[in-house]
Order: C-alpha cells, then structure tokens, then sequence
C-alpha cells in the first residue's frame, strides 16, 4: 500500500482488481480544499485509459509486478509473440497492450517484459533503438532547403521523417518515445 | 525577471489609483485560521530571559495567506485593501505549479459581492496585459457539458444523500471514477470534477467558474434561496490562479467554520496550532465586502507563457 501522494509515473497499480499503468500523473493542490493526485491509468491487460483522481491521503494498492527476458518472434492478427529463450517456453501479449509500442518491436531482438500474475503485461522498449531503412525515396532534385525532410520506412514498417540525405540500406537511430529520427549510425 | 517586475508594478498601480489601501501584514503568527487541509510550517520564538537564561521557545506559524490579517484589518474600518506578500504551504505536492513559499495578491472590496470582484478582475487582467476577453461558466453548465450530471438537481435536498445521488450520477454517465465506499462527497465531488470538469476548462482565454456548491464549508457567503456559494475560481491557461468570495459576515457562522475546519484539521495535518476564538467576532464584525487571493507567480506564468512556476521565481526551492 502507499498513499495517493506517492503515486509516480511509470509504476503499476491495481485498480479494480486489475493492473493499471500510470501514464500521466499529476498533483492538484487547490486554494480551497484537500490535495489529489490526477492520473491518466491503462489497463495493462486491456490498454483501456481511464481518468482518476485520488486523493493524496487515501491509500492505493501497488500491483505486484515481475520482470522476465523475452525474445520477439512475430506478430499476427491475435497477439505478438515471445519466447523465453531459457526455457524456449513462447507467450503471446494481446493486441491492445502494446497498441503504442508494438512499431518499434524488432524480430530477433530480446526485451524486458513486465508481468503480472502469470499474464505478460508490457514490453519494455529502449529509449532508443537503431533501425535499417528499406525504403526511401529519393531526394527530391533541386531540394536543397537546409532542414528538409523525407518519409521513410525500416524494417519493423515503422515510418520515419528523416534528413533527405538518408538512402535505403542505411541505419539510423530512432528515439521511441517521440518516434522521432536521432542521427546516422556508422557501422 | 524584468517582464515580472513589471507585472507586479502594473498591479500596484492598477490598486493604488483605485484608492485601495497597500497593506503590510505579518507573515509570522501565534493563531492562524484553522483550514483542514493547509499543512503550516511552524517555527520557534527563542526569548531571553535576564535571570533564567533562555526561556521556553513560543511556537509561531508562517502565515499560508494574508487572509487572517487583512480582514481583520477590514473589521477595524479599513475600507477597501490589497497586498502583495509571500506566503507559505507545507507538505504541498511538488511539481511546475507550485513552490512553498509563492507570492499571493489579496484584495479586498467593501460594499462589493462576488459579480463585482469579477469586474475589478477583469480590469485588472487587462492592465497587466491579458487581451483575450474572459469567459464565464457556471459550475452547473461546466458539470452538465462535461458529465452530463445535473449539479442542482444532485445537491438540492437531504445533504445527507448528496455523496449518494452523486455516486449514482457516476455509474449512469459512466464516468471512470471510482465511489470509495467511505469517503465524503466532498472529496467524490472533488474527484469528478478534477477528472472530468477541470482539465476540459478552456485554456485559450481566462474562465471564471463561479458557483461552486454552498455544501461545501468555506467563509463565503450563500447567496440566499440557491444551494450555491457566492463565489468563483479564475483560470488562466487552464491553471487555478485565483479564488475570490462574497465574504461570509456571520460570526456565529464564522466560529462554527473555524470550529469545525479545527477538529478536521486534527486528523488531517501534522502540525496543529492554537486557535484565535476571538477572530471576526463583535465587536469586530466583517463589512460586507468581496475578496480575492491571486496567486502571482501563476499569473506570470501565464502572461509570460511560461510552463513551470519555477521559470518565475528567482530562487524556487526545487
């Protein structure tokens, strides 16, 4: 149990009986009155976003979450899948979990998943990650305004809006937070 | 710093040639108002004493608002008043919009009600350089645009039942707060409104949102056969910046808030304080008069369009 007050960005509570993320977090002292804490909470099992706010001095339940490695193999219409590749065991996570998170995903690649109970909830997606591009158009001819920029698209289908010098077969860093294109990447 | 200066200039002189008076209030006190949910920061007086050496320190609080002295001061004849000063919260979360130590801007308007606060306001907003024209919204046409909840209807009748017909109000309109068995519908109204009413506020211009349900304990008046308190809250940007009352004069009223604010205020903060049981009783009894607390840092955030208080005050504390 900790105190509403207490309540931070990024952890999992549990909130009629089912894990929440919480997305936004914000505090409201008013002029007037008692203090509270306004979230933004997603189902970690249904990805549904819910608005709450709580007050700072009532108590809130902690949900009791666990980490475990998992290798992504592939998506289909039902779920993407994972494999431990300890025990080779493959689970899958629905859809609407990873609705935000599931373009930056990259087959092969390992990736911190947050469980709770026996159910994986999240993955855990690096701050950044490099991707290879397959598919740029060329520079347009005559384009040579300092900061243009171009659409492309890299291996997980994700598109980026990248410099126009960025041809396909290049690698580039891409921050997943913000989908935004970071920098060329050297082999 | 400069464009600040400048604000709070611009707000002196908007007061002084107004005829109101510049007060200067203390920010250190033995008997501070009781409000249940205002945590105090509490210091020590060290006396000296010739014969025994240091005497027993007296404990004194930082004033959380200039409120307590300025009307007494009204009480005392002082005709209409402002101030500028700092004041102080404690156990207040931290974040972009707040600081434990802020300026407020309190000002008081004899023979005035809530409705003419509002005027002064907006001229106010206007000579601190605020162009956009306010808009004004009821809490019953905020709460009907953005729940669907008929506020009247859900506060008129047994106040016993109102945390009830409210906890009803959430399951039929669906709206994704949860009904704690045991709390008090204040704090259930509170949470809708701070989920679902407040962050819809219109932030392209500064709202008044006035008539907030007299059910709730504050020193402001009622206005008579409505079930709403004479007063409203300004937004600017979204952000609660002010907070004005028609002033409740009442001094039976008065000690029975101060009353009960300081038996909830047992359970609800750390550090307690002697009561002032003499405050705005006769002889000194309150003119009718409309105050409005204005918190400036906000006010600076917003006309600068800065997003974090601590942008504007030049040594914040976090």
């Amino acid at each position: 149990m900790i105190k509403g007050g207490a309540i931070e960005k990024g952890m999992y509570i549990l909130f009629k009986g089912d894990p929440y993320l919480v997305a936004e977090r914000e505090f409201v002292n008013p002029g007037k009155g008692a203090a509270f804490t306004r979230c933004k909470l997603k189902n970690a099992k249904t990805g549904a976003v819910l608005k709450e706010t709580i007050k700072t001095s009532d108590n809130v339940e902690v949900a009791d979450v666990y980490d475990r490695d998992g290798q992504y193999l592939y998506t289909d219409e039902a779920a993407h899948h994972f494999m431990d590749v300890e025990t080779y065991e493959q689970f899958e996570i629905s859809q609407d979990v990873l609705a935000d998170t599931a373009k930056y995903l990259k087959e092969g690649d390992q990736y911190r998943i947050i469980m709770w109970e026996a159910d994986p909830i999240d993955v855990i997606i690096p701050m950044k990650m490099v991707y290879t591009v397959t598919d740029a158009p060329d520079a347009v001819k005559g384009d040579t305004v300092t900061g243009a920029t171009k659409t492309v698209v890299v291996e997980t289908g994700l598109s980026v809006q990248v410099p126009i010098f960025i041809k396909t077969g290049d690698k580039i860093r891409v921050n997943t937070e913000s989908g935004d294109y970071v920098e060329r990447v050297n082999d | 710093m400069r464009a600040r200066a400048e604000i709070v200039r611009r707000i002196r002189a908007f007061f002084d040639h107004r005829g109101y008076l510049a007060a200067e209030t203390p920010q250190l006190t033995r008997t501070p108002i009781p409000e249940a949910h205002i945590e105090l920061f509490a210091t020590d007086l060290i006396g000296t004493d010739r014969a025994a050496g240091i005497a027993e320190p007296e404990r004194l609080f930082l004033l959380p608002s200039p409120e307590y002295h300025l009307k007494q001061l009204l009480a005392q004849g002082s005709g209409s008043l402002y101030e500028i000063t700092h004041s102080f919260r404690n156990a207040e979360s931290r974040g972009p919009h707040h600081n434990p130590e802020f300026t407020m801007l309190e000002y008081y308007t004899v023979e005035a009600d809530a409705r003419d606060s509002m005027e002064i306001t907006t001229s106010l907003l206007e000579a601190v350089g605020e162009n956009v024209p306010p808009l004004e919204l009821t809490m019953q046409e905020a709460w009907e645009r953005w729940t669907g909840v008929d506020l009247e209807a859900t506060l008129s009748g047994e106040e016993g039942e109102i945390g009830r017909r409210l906890a009803r109000e959430v399951e039929r309109r669906n709206l994704s707060v949860v009904v704690r068995p045991d709390e008090e519908w204040e704090d259930l109204f509170q949470r809708i409104f701070l989920s679902h009413v407040e962050p819809e506020i219109p932030r392209d211009r500064p709202v008044f949102l006035t008539q907030y349900p007299a059910a709730i304990p504050t020193l402001a008046r009622t206005v008579p056969d409505t079930p709403w308190s004479d007063r409203w809250e300004l937004y600017l940007s979204g952000l609660e910046v002010a907070n004005c009352f028609g002033e409740e004069r009442d001094p039976r009223r008065i000690a029975a808030f101060a009353e009960t604010q300081a038996r909830k205020k047992d359970e609800t903060c750390r550090v307690g304080h002697p009561r002032d049981k003499e405050f705005l009783q006769p002889p000194s009894v309150l003119p009718r008069c409309s105050g409005v607390a204005l918190g400036v840092d906000r006010l600076v955030m917003h006309l600068l369009g800065e997003e974090t208080i601590q942008r504007v005050i030049s040594f914040p504390l976090f």
